[in-house]
């Protein structure tokens, strides 16, 4: 195992933790890869919890769950009891599934739960009303958050039904590929007389349901192909089926020994297969539907006139004119003006201002926005749904929907091939009919059923769905195969700066001296560091929150404060010990050298002499500079669009070497769509609600780690891993995936080409076709599997 | 080669119940979740029987 990709192992499950992040620590230290084995280790080791007693669950914050108006748009009415389906994040082993199969046993309402680890879904149906909360509150003491999902919709449903219609043809086709192969067998070992018509009549009957049941799904794509204009790969497969079914038949009746059934059933199998292997990979992860209702299901406290007291609802139900209490650390669910003295807010998803707000009674508040400190109270304007984020999310789903698809490299190829194919059994048709007239038509048809690049057609689908596979064991979410051919073609790359580039958090990055040049390890005595402790204690303001928060770790002593004086919005001074302290924003000319970004500094006077400075900011990402160097040499431009003031986003672009003509800053979400529309080819990486309109107009999106549920709704590509190499490591893969495409492309036209040629000089009997098809197939198939030395070390 | 009159249609019968099989299950939602199952079968039933 490599060092880079593993932390330590599950004390529990012994399952591998890639990164010290993923792993959960309970108080003696010890390593888990999730709570169900946290919780299931606390039982085997006897520790303050059995299973008599479920575990503790006090709080009423989840019974929103319960209210008529809710269950209205959750629940699922089974059997008359009431079911509700859930998300559960962090579902990792067996240790999860049995924990959470215990809730039957704790909460007796519960009639059952049903558990899809694949999906990370959760089943549950009650035997009485009114204890969805009571679950869901089960579920977060044992560590696991969960959301709601609302009742399945048309769509789901409708994908459901597709999936099993899908699995049954490919069954189908299975159990008569195999009985005609075995039929067809003695036929082509030599059978004779009556005998061997018996079988031949029996091949074509096992043919029909393929003919008729089976193949349904290739003549609707072609049809609906044909009615956009839009070449597909399609098209030859359907010509070599119907040609060869009719020819088969033909022979049949006239008692020749020429048939196709048995290449033409395989051939359907294997197409079958591969395009439900890639479906199947492809819907593994969540449908941008069920991410949309999250955001609208977060429950939020709304004033009751006549309780006189906040009340919870759900987002959905707010109203214009509501008064809502929003506590720290949550984010605005609506457009309202704030009614308390003052808030602060981080504004960056919808800005990308690296800054924390300083908001005062009567401002303008937005949905999306969260609150730093202090609660807001807030008087809704407008609704989830018509607020400027709503707004936003309807044209990104508007955008999505009209996306113009791309016309595949595959399907592309086979329309050149199919025209000259075509062609050629035309022109060789028109001469040979002069020689002889049946015999032409007998070779003309062999020529068009052979020269179907059919490997072709299912190796695509395979390559991708083992491209998708391995991208979501890295932790890359895919969303669909068109990614990532789009992705490969990608010249132009806008990144988002906060939260993208950078890690989005404002914290404390370095202390400065106040004279002179850098010095790496600059530090202030231990009593200043106090006293500052003591001062910016007393203050709400961000910068202090952000030093006090950083400061208690170093800091040994909480000291009295006399003369107080806070200036809004200046700064804030106090005598600690009979030493005045003066603590004020400053002007810093900014080093050339130093690797962070830094967005504000503090001043410290004391005894008004300048002792030292406090740099503030937002730490760039350790991976960045490096991506956009590897992705310069992979010949695509590299831009910044922000919605941040100039000055940061100057500074970003100068450490990652990036050209000024690249660089835009103080846009908003509309301009940011704009800019990126206007360039082909285009691939933007964000995170927030303000680069997700930006991600569904251009051509390929990519959200990182931490992206808010918007953006993850615009972009065709999430990756859970840290950091923005990852968009390098796609790029990388994309490439990969196509040039195997392509060389399979050239496998598949030279064995057809030589096929057809033999077929026109009356060379291949269905004996050899049979046997040449299958060898054409395993080949590619090989190719496909072995793949790129960059692919087979991809996961490793 | 007269016992192929026989085994044909025994082949015919098994190979159409096999495939009934299968579509019934497929129906029956039984392909749905092929990860959970697995995990399923290897926790221990001890919780019913105290």
């Amino acid at each position: 195992m490599c060092s880079q990709n593993y932390y330590s192992d599950c004390i529990h499950c012994g399952k591998a933790i890639a990164k010290k992040e993923n792993a959960l620590v309970n108080d003696n230290g010890n390593i888990f890869c999730c709570w169900g084995c946290e919780t299931v280790y606390k039982i085997l080791k006897k520790e303050h919890f059995s299973l008599i007693n479920k575990p503790h669950t006090g709080s009423s914050e989840y019974d929103i769950l319960d209210n008529e108006s809710f269950l209205k748009d959750y629940v699922v009415l089974q059997d008359g009891k009431q079911g509700m389906r859930f998300f559960v994040e962090g579902i990792q082993c067996t240790a999860c599934l049995w924990i959470i199969d215990q809730i039957p046993h704790w909460i007796p309402e519960v009639e059952n739960v049903h558990l899809n680890m694949s999906q990370n879904t959760l089943f549950v149906s009650l035997r009485t009303p009114g204890f969805f909360g009571k679950v869901v509150s089960t579920l977060a003491a044992l560590g696991y958050k969960t959301y709601p999902i609302k009742n399945p919709d048309e769509a789901r449903h409708f994908q459901k039904k597709e999936n099993h219609q899908q699995l049954m043809r490919l069954g189908v086709a299975g159990a008569c590929a195999g009985s005609i192969m075995l039929y067809s067998f003695s036929l082509y070992a030599g059978l004779k007389g009556q005998m061997a018509v018996v079988f031949q009549y029996i091949t074509l009957a096992f043919f029909l349901p393929v003919f008729f049941y089976c193949a349904q799904p290739f003549y609707i794509s072609l049809w609906r192909s044909l009615r956009a204009r839009r070449p597909s790969i399609d098209l030859p497969i359907v010509l070599a089926v119907v040609i060869g079914f009719v020819l088969s038949v033909f022979h049949l009746i006239q008692g020749r020994q020429d048939f196709y059934f048995d290449s033409l059933s395989v051939l359907i199998l294997l197409l079958l297969a591969s395009r439900y292997l890639l479906s199947r990979t492809q819907q593994k992860f969540l449908s941008s539907s069920y991410l949309l209702s999250f955001f609208e299901s977060q429950i939020c406290r709304r004033w009751n006139e006549v309780h006189q007291a906040y009340e919870k609802v759900s987002a959905h139900y707010l109203n214009t004119g509501d008064k809502i209490l929003v506590e720290e650390g949550e984010r605005v669910p609506a457009d309202g003006e704030v009614i308390n003295e003052w808030v602060n807010i981080n504004p960056s998803v919808l800005t990308g201002e690296s800054l924390p707000q300083k908001l005062f009674k009567g401002a303008k508040i937005y949905a999306g926005t969260q609150v730093v400190s202090n609660d807001a109270e807030i008087l809704i304007e407008h609704t989830a749904g018509s607020s400027r984020i709503g707004k936003i999310l309807k044209k990104v789903e508007e955008q999505i929907y009209n996306k113009t698809p791309l016309i595949s490299l595959t399907d592309k190829a086979s329309q050149y091939f199919t025209l000259f194919i075509l062609s050629i059994g035309l022109l060789f048709f028109f001469f040979y009919s002069f020689v002889d007239i049946t015999e032409a038509v007998r070779r003309t048809l062999a020529l068009i059923i052979l020269a179907c690049p059919c490997a072709l057609a299912f190796a695509t689908p395979l390559t991708q769905s083992l491209s998708l596979k391995k991208a979501s064991k890295k932790g890359y979410l895919i969303k669909n195969a068109e990614s990532l051919e789009k992705l490969s073609k990608v010249t132009n790359a806008f990144f988002d700066k906060t939260g993208t580039l950078t890690q989005g958090q404002f914290e404390f990055l370095q202390w400065r001296p106040p004279h002179g040049n850098e010095s790496d390890n600059f530090m202030p005595d231990k009593e200043t560091i106090n006293a500052i402790y003591s001062i910016e204690l007393h203050s709400q303001h961000p910068v202090a929150r952000t030093l006090v928060k950083q400061l208690g770790k170093m800091c040994d002593k909480k000291l009295p404060v006399h003369s107080l004086k806070e200036i809004s919005g200046v700064g804030i001074s106090g005598t600690v010990e009979n030493n005045h302290y003066k603590l004020l924003p400053a002007l810093l000319d900014n080093g050339n050298d130093d690797s962070d970004i830094i967005a504000s500094t503090v001043a410290v006077y004391r005894n008004e002499i300048l002792v030292a400075y406090a740099c503030l900011g937002d730490r760039l990402r350790d991976d960045a500079k490096k991506t956009i160097a590897e992705l310069k040499k992979l010949g695509i431009t590299s831009h910044i669009v922000s919605g941040d003031k100039e000055a940061p986003v100057q500074n970003v672009a100068k450490r990652l070497d990036l050209a000024n003509d690249g660089i835009h800053s103080g846009l908003f979400p509309e301009e940011k769509s704009t800019l990126v529309n206007k360039v082909p080819n285009s691939l933007m990486v964000g995170d927030g609600v303000n680069d997700s309109l930006a991600m569904s107009s251009c051509s390929i999106g990519i959200a990182v780690q931490g992206s808010v549920e918007a953006s993850l709704v615009a972009a065709d590509i999430y990756s859970s891993k840290e950091g923005i190499f990852p968009v390098l490591d796609l790029t990388l893969l994309s490439k990969n995936t196509l040039s195997i495409i392509k060389r399979n492309l050239v496998i598949s036209f030279i064995y057809n080409f030589t096929a057809g040629i033999a077929a026109l000089f009356g060379y291949i009997s269905p004996l050899i076709a049979a046997v040449l098809m299958p060898v054409s197939s395993i080949v590619i198939i090989i190719s496909t599997i072995t793949g790129t030395k960059f692919m087979r070390n991809f996961n490793k | 080669m007269t016992i192929l009159y026989i085994m044909i249609p025994v082949a015919i019968i098994l190979a159409s119940f096999f495939v009934y099989t299968f579509l019934w299950a497929v129906k029956n939602e039984q392909f749905d979740d092929l990860e959970t199952p697995a995990h399923k079968i290897l926790i221990d039933d001890w919780n019913r029987k105290s």
